[in-house]
C-alpha cells in the first residue's frame, strides 16, 4: 500500500489492510525503527510514508550477490554434468 | 575524535537458490569445491579463489606478496552433502554473511540447495560515512604531504 509513494494516517492503512490497529501501529513501529518508513506528525495524525531510498542500498547488494551466485550455480550445473558424461563414457569404453 | 550513534542502519537479505543437476552427488560436491575455489569467475571474468576444504579453512582470494581479501571460513564441511561458510564475503562493511551448498539425492539426479543469508550495516556510500572517510583521507594525504615537505 505505501509502495505509491504516498502518505497514509494508521486509520486509513487500517481500512485498507482489513487489520486490527493494534497490529497495523505494530507493524508501522517496526518499519519505523528498521527505517524503512518514516512517520510525520500532521494535526491528530500521523503521516507514514515509505522511505524507498533507506532500501536502496540493501536491494544494490541482493542484485549485486544474486548475479554472482546465478553465474556460480550455471557454472556448477554445466561442469559437473559435463563431468558426469565423461566418466559415464570412459565407463563404457572400459567395458568394451 | 567524534563517535555517531546509528539507527535505521542495519538490514538483513536472503537468496535463495534451488539446482538440478544431472550427475552424481559427489561430482556435484567435488564441482562446488572446485567452482569456489581455482575455477572461481564473476560473468565478467575469472577470479581464482583459495578454499581450504575443512572446519575453519580460509576462503580468499590470494593477491600475491602478502595481498589479498578474505572473504570467509569453513563453518561446517561434510562431504557430499554439506559446505557452510560465514565470513565478510567482498563486503568492506560491518556486516555478515552465512553461505550453504546443501545436496540430496533425488530420482538419481542431485539437488542443490543454495542460500545466502547476510545482516549488518550495507550501503555505507548512501548514508554519508563514504564523504566522512574521503575527508578524512584527504586530511592523511595533506599531513603526509606535510612531512615530506619538512
Amino acid at each position: 500500500m505505501l509502495a505509491d509513494g504516498q502518505e497514509y494516517a494508521v486509520n486509513e492503512i487500517v481500512v485498507r489492510m482489513k487489520m486490527a490497529q493494534p497490529a497495523v501501529s505494530k507493524h508501522l513501529n517496526a518499519l519505523r525503527k528498521a527505517g524503512v518508513v518514516t512517520v510525520v506528525k500532521r494535526g491528530q495524525h500521523r503521516m507514514y510514508r515509505l522511505d524507498a531510498l533507506a532500501l536502496k542500498p540493501v536491494h544494490d547488494w541482493v542484485r549485486v550477490f544474486e548475479r554472482y551466485w546465478t553465474h556460480q550455480m550455471d557454472q556448477i550445473k554445466q561442469r559437473a554434468e559435463q563431468k558426469a558424461l565423461e566418466r559415464l563414457i570412459r565407463q563404457d569404453k572400459d567395458k568394451k | 575524535m567524534a563517535a555517531t550513534v546509528m539507527e535505521g542502519v542495519l538490514h538483513a537479505f536472503e537468496i535463495a537458490k534451488e539446482e538440478r543437476i544431472a550427475a552424481p552427488i559427489e561430482i556435484v560436491f567435488e564441482t562446488i569445491l572446485e567452482q569456489m575455489g581455482p575455477l572461481n569467475s564473476t560473468p565478467e571474468k575469472p577470479m581464482p579463489m583459495v578454499l581450504e576444504a575443512w572446519p575453519g579453512g580460509r576462503w580468499y582470494r590470494d593477491l600475491g606478496n602478502d595481498s589479498g581479501h578474505f572473504w570467509g571460513h569453513v563453518q561446517a564441511i561434510k562431504a557430499p552433502a554439506l559446505l557452510e561458510i560465514s565470513g565478510p564475503l567482498f563486503m568492506s562493511n560491518p556486516a555478515v554473511s552465512n553461505l550453504q551448498y546443501r545436496l540430496t539425492e533425488e530420482d538419481g539426479e542431485t539437488v542443490m540447495r543454495f542460500r545466502h543469508r547476510a545482516m549488518g550495516w550495507v550501503g555505507d556510500q548512501e548514508r554519508g560515512v563514504d564523504a566522512g572517510w574521503s575527508d578524512m583521507l584527504a586530511r592523511i594525504r595533506d599531513a603526509v604531504t606535510e612531512r615530506a615537505r619538512k
